[in-house]
């Protein structure tokens, strides 16, 4: 046996085991192809390179309806917002809009409106792009519930509504012109509640208003609480409208939701402001529109400047319509108040209350968020009250927030408003379900079919042949009282011209009375008169002021208005047809003219009304 | 005083010497490990075989074909960690074969750490086979961010299941290792939601699964892909994190016995 | 007298226990560059423990334990030394050669491969796992991989069991190697002719303590002459009662009984059984010796 010394060459092989290479290279490789695998792993199909079109929002600062992105880019592909991440890659034929020194909101949302006409449309030049309506004729609702549902291009605002109120005959809510389905106690509140379901209701409204001034008819104690347990068991949010503290404070026991109003008799205590808070009600205190009742300057200066250029002439008559001199608010209460539920932690809801006096749908909600800010609440949490909390607070899907999935409404301001409110005026850009928005007023709307053509004849009427129209439906009285209010008209020919006498009584939200032509053949059949430029014709009245108002369009809303004041002694009035604000002159369906505030007796004259 | 040496014990490493050893010692960890089939096959295809089952024959194109992604990605992790390290060392311990290793100049910290890239190679391969399974045939999809995160957390994850078996290993017997660690491994991963649904376990488990250490991991990863119970990740980071300090404190204690 | 200098590892005053076993009660003990040092004990003696201290594997509860002048633990100590363990393990599905180039990597001078084969005979074995060695090849690897690092100390903690006898007299002259190319080796064994045919030195220890230390020669002069056998009817139990009796054992028909003091041991046997027969009284060998002093019946201490 020999045995090996230590220096004996050797025929043993010294590089490294096989293995030892083996396994440096599957170690280090398992981890390559995992990484490898993970980045061409599949990724849901709403890729973006695979998307048709879409655009980019790139390195704007986004405010995503509850934080601030510093910057960050946001992908919108049709109508929906398809990512959003501090650094986007993008493909190619995506076309950017360049954020950089601008800010991105969620589209607005205004909590409290009614909407009427081109309230939707008003809403949308404003950035304000989800309105909840608190009160509006049921078909409102319905017709605005398909335009939502589908999701598709719009310039108008989404419309989601409580419809008709609950109240009592004759209470708050009844003054309006609209047929209001009326409660007489706690056994109607469950068939009421299914019939507003039945109609398209969103949520219900309640109105708790004893009157304001002077006494008004309102829902028993009883009656408010079946209609808010019928609600909760038709699992439809109730909200409702207040205006004293004791009153709030009673629904918030019955389990309301919501308060669509803050009170404005009287500053809560703490143990109160603890039982809001403690209640989870939210508040929408619509400080705007209470502003108007003691102080309209500001919303004035407002139209003045940059956003003015988006009002139409209908906005402009609501802006400069005021409140009664019964309409009174003490403001250090109401500003007080909402300072003390927002500093406790109650969700505050940015509303207008839009058309009411003194506001204009979408402009005054600017406003509202700067009066937040003054009520104690930060820049960035007043943008949450007009976005993400509304959204959440009314259970809305999709709206109020920059998140991937989400309706594709957004607004670009330039500057920062998340530090200085005041920014949010400086409107850049509006987009509504993914598509630009137009910022200019009284955009044409298109023609129905079976619009009339224009007869060659422009003079309408010159009352030598009694009180007929030379052509159309012809002449009827108009006023309130198709709204609830009692304001009087009388029509008679009087030498070669129309006089119109009556008195504007109290009781309308919106007192009218006066002399309404129809140029179509039926009263409301519309008429096209897209090639004419001027409502022309003459006038003499006792001073004061009066509207020439224009309905027109595809709806049937709120017309487009002008004003005019003629003296005693004849005078010729061209009002071009241009400056109705929103009035839709290829779709003329009728030209009032009124009287309008203040309460009082008058009379008005005209003659030799022609469309030029 | 045999100071005559001293000089050549100054050292006479190259620079990359401690690196090329550490790289030689995880290179035959793994060859080890691979070798050690029955560790090394359970390990790798418990995970992928569950969740072709439940994942992909019963949720295939549903909500549980992409909660079950996360979950057995973190049962898979969690199983390299609490078995290469629970059972690895305790029956390297008591082999003796820890000992002989202590008599050389190799580091304690290298075997370890050599075990804990180990153990993180074998939940890079769960976590190839779930996802590719999951997304080829479970038609699971996630953005890109969602895969990366759900990769870097479960495999992240390896570490304070590692820390644990490291305590479990260092105090148990070898033989004794695979029965304590089944013990704690798979009751904890069922009542922690990793094989079915948290939601679809009793209320009073649920609340259990708050005290179990896989719920933590589960709900990281749940996290990552919107799933997740709605806990704050702080907790379960701070909970996990919490575990590796414990844990690796006691194996501590356990080593130098 | 050896100076300092020749010192490379010493226990000074060492006392070392396990719970209420005592397994070291103040050993002094000194290992001198370039000698081979056999450390003789009976099982359960304290060797063990005695390298497992050198080794930095136990503190000692009291005392000092230096290695080239430090602290075992220290790496740079480790990295000097080489160690074959008694209670040691190995990873199981590594082969021979996974083995060998593992633990070379901890070293920073290591022995070449071939060295390694060499010095344990494992060329035929390379591709062999380690779960699949018999004993005797087992021991062979970690005969090679206590070498890996090139060591300028060596402990061998019972280097040769289970080698068969081939294997064993193949171990002896790779560690005559290891000591003529400058190696200090410590080599613990309850063989007596391993210690015989290795050690320069030879330390014996029982029960904790270091009963007797010297070259072979010395330890060997040190109890000669004093072996007794004889046919006796006295009982092994009666005899050893007897002052100076070290170990009684009958084998066959005859008793042995190791003494100190021979003469007063035969006068008492004699008066006490007078049909005492077959009386023979002789020196003994190495073996013998280490029984004696040990005072134990350790039959695998018996060379067959």
């Amino acid at each position: 046996m020999t045995t090996p010394t230590a220096n004996e060459p050797l025929a043993t092989p010294t590089k490294p085991p096989a293995s030892k290479r083996l396994a440096t290279v599957l170690g280090l490789g398992v981890f390559l192809l995992l990484t490898i695998t993970v980045m061409l792993l599949p990724t849901p199909a709403h890729q973006v390179d695979a998307t048709p079109d879409g655009f980019a929002i790139v390195g704007a600062r986004v405010f995503d309806g509850e934080r601030t992105w510093e910057r960050a880019d946001v992908l919108v592909t049709q109508n929906r917002i398809e990512a959003i991440a501090e650094s986007l890659e993008l493909p190619t034929h995506i076309e950017t809009v360049d954020g950089a020194g601008k800010t991105l909101l969620p589209g607005l949302v205004d909590a409290h409106v009614h909407t009427w006409g081109t309230a939707r449309a008003d809403a949308a030049r404003f950035g304000v792009t989800t309105l909840l309506d608190q009160f509006t004729a049921p078909e409102a609702v319905q017709a605005a519930r398909a335009d939502r549902e589908a999701g598709g291009a719009t310039d108008r605002a989404d419309l989601f509504s409580a419809g008709v109120l609950a109240t009592v005959d004759g209470g708050h809510g009844t003054q309006f012109g609209v047929p209001v389905d009326t409660l007489e106690g706690p056994d109607d509140a469950v068939d009421w509640v299914a019939a507003r379901k039945a109609e398209g209701s969103d949520w219900i409204k309640i109105v708790v208003e004893p009157g304001w001034g002077r006494q008004l008819a309102t829902l028993d104690p009883a009656t408010v609480r079946a209609v808010i347990d019928a609600a909760h068991q038709q699992e439809l949010l109730a909200v409702v409208h207040v205006s004293r503290l004791e009153d709030a404070l009673a629904v918030v026991e019955m389990g309301a939701d919501g308060l669509v109003h803050v009170w404005r008799d009287r500053v809560p205590d703490a143990a109160q402001v603890k039982m809001f808070r403690d209640a989870g009600i939210f508040v929408i205190p619509t400080l705007v529109v209470m502003e108007g009742m003691v102080d309209p300057a500001p919303s004035v200066a407002l139209a003045a400047g940059s956003l003015g250029k988006r009002l139409s002439g209908t906005q402009r008559d609501g802006l400069a319509r005021r409140f009664p001199e019964s309409a009174r608010v003490d403001w250090q209460v109401v500003v007080e108040s909402v300072r003390l539920l927002a500093a406790a932690g109650v969700p505050i809801l940015a509303g207008s209350d839009a058309p009411n006096p003194s506001t204009a749908m979408g402009l005054s909600l600017h406003r509202e968020l700067a009066l937040l800010t003054t009520a104690g609440l930060t820049p960035q949490a007043a943008l949450a009250a007009a976005t993400s909390v509304p959204a959440t607070q009314f259970k809305v899907p999709h709206r109020g927030r920059i998140v991937a999935g989400a309706m594709a409404d957004l607004v670009l301001v330039d500057g920062d408003p998340t530090t200085d409110i005041s920014a949010s005026h400086r409107l850049a850009k509006i987009w509504k379900a993914g598509h630009l928005v137009d910022s200019a007023p009284g955009k044409t709307e298109p023609l129905d079919t079976n619009v009339a053509a224009a007869p060659e004849e422009t003079l309408l009427a010159d009352f030598d042949i009694g009180l007929r129209s030379h052509f159309g439906y012809g002449w009827v009285p108009t006023t309130d009282q198709r709204m609830g209010g009692k304001s009087t008209v009388d029509l008679t020919e009087r030498e070669g011209a129309l006089h119109i006498a009556g008195e504007i009584r109290t009781g309308a939200m919106f007192p009218w009375a006066g002399a309404m032509v129809f140029p179509g053949d039926n009263p409301m059949s519309p008429v096209d008169f897209s090639s004419r430029k001027e409502l022309s014709f003459r006038a003499r009245g006792d001073g004061r002021q009066f509207s020439a108002m224009i309905f027109s369009g595809k709806a049937q809303g709120i017309p487009a208005s002008q004003s005019f004041t003629p003296g005693d002694d004849w005078s010729t009035i061209v009002l071009p047809l241009e400056s109705f604000g929103g009035a839709n002159p290829g779709m003329l369906r009728g030209i009032a003219f009124s009287a309008v505030d203040p309460p009082g007796v008058f009379w008005l004259e005209i003659d030799d009304i022609e469309i030029k | 005083m045999i100071t005559a040496t001293l000089s050549e014990l100054a050292d006479s490493d190259r620079p990359n010497r401690k690196i090329d050893a550490f790289k030689t010692e995880v290179a035959y960890e793994l060859v080890a490990s691979w070798r050690q089939l029955d560790f090394a096959l359970p390990t790798v295809l418990f995970p992928a075989v569950f969740y072709l089952f439940f994942g992909v024959f019963f949720g295939k194109g549903s909500g549980l074909a992409t909660y079950l992604v996360a979950t057995y990605g973190a049962f898979g992790v969690i199983g390299t960690g609490l078995l290469g390290f629970g059972i690895g060392i305790a029956v390297a311990r008591e082999s003796g074969e820890l000992r002989l290793k202590r008599v050389t100049p190799a580091p304690p910290s290298a075997l370890i750490g050599a075990r804990l890239v180990t153990a993180l190679w074998f939940s890079a391969v769960v976590l190839l086979e779930l996802f590719v399974i999951a997304a080829a045939l479970g038609d699971v999809r996630f953005e890109r961010g969602q895969w990366l995160g759900l990769a870097g957390v479960l495999l992240a994850g390896t570490l304070p299941f590692g820390a644990l078996g490291l305590a479990i290993g260092t105090h148990v017997s070898g033989k004794g290792a695979p029965a304590i660690v089944n013990l704690v491994y798979l009751p904890s991963a069922f009542l922690s939601g990793l094989w079915i649904p948290i939601t679809m376990l009793p209320d009073f488990l649920q609340n259990l699964a708050l005290f179990m250490p896989p719920f933590h991991l589960a709900q990281l990863a749940l996290g990552v892909i919107g799933m997740d119970a709605g806990y704050p990740w702080q907790l379960h980071v701070g909970v996990l994190a919490g575990i590796t300090v414990i844990a690796s404190l006691i194996a501590m204690r356990g080593i130098r016995r | 007298m050896h100076t300092p200098s020749d010192s490379i590892a010493c226990l000074a005053a060492v006392h070392h226990s396990y719970g209420k076993v005592r397994a070291l009660a103040g050993v002094d003990f000194e290992l001198r560059r370039g000698e081979v040092l056999a450390l003789l004990g009976p099982n359960g003696a304290g060797k063990t423990t005695m390298v497992s201290l050198l080794l930095g594997l136990l503190r000692p509860d009291t005392g000092q334990v230096t290695v080239f002048g430090r602290d075992p633990r220290e790496l740079a100590v480790r990295r000097r030394i080489g160690a074959m363990l008694q209670i040691s393990g190995i990873a199981p599905n590594l082969t021979v050669a996974e083995q060998i180039d593992l633990f070379r990597s901890y070293y920073p001078n290591p022995a070449t491969v071939g060295q390694l084969v060499a010095a344990a005979d494992l060329a035929d074995l390379m591709h062999r796992r380690a779960k699949a060695l018999s004993g005797g090849q087992l021991q062979r690897l970690h005969f090679a991989l206590s070498l890996a690092g090139n060591p300028e100390l060596l402990f061998l903690d019972e280097p040769t069991a289970g080698l068969d006898v081939e294997s064993r007299r193949r171990l002896w002259a790779r560690v005559r190697e290891l000591s003529e190319s400058g190696r200090t080796v410590l080599l613990t064994t309850h063989h007596l002719e391993e210690a015989d045919a290795l050690a320069d030195r030879i330390v014996v220890i029982d029960r904790g303590r270091v009963i007797a230390e010297g070259t072979p020669a010395e330890l060997e002069a040190e109890v000669s002459g004093r072996r007794i056998r004889c046919v006796t009817r006295l009982q092994p139990d009666a005899i050893r009662a007897l002052d100076s009796v070290r170990l009684v054992e009958r084998r066959g028909a005859s008793t042995e009984i190791f003494a100190i003091e021979v003469e007063n041991v035969l006068r008492h046997l004699l008066t006490q059984d007078p049909e005492l027969h077959g009386l023979e009284v002789g020196g003994v060998g190495l073996e013998q010796a280490f029984l004696t002093l040990t005072g134990r019946d350790d039959n695998t201490a018996t060379p067959n």
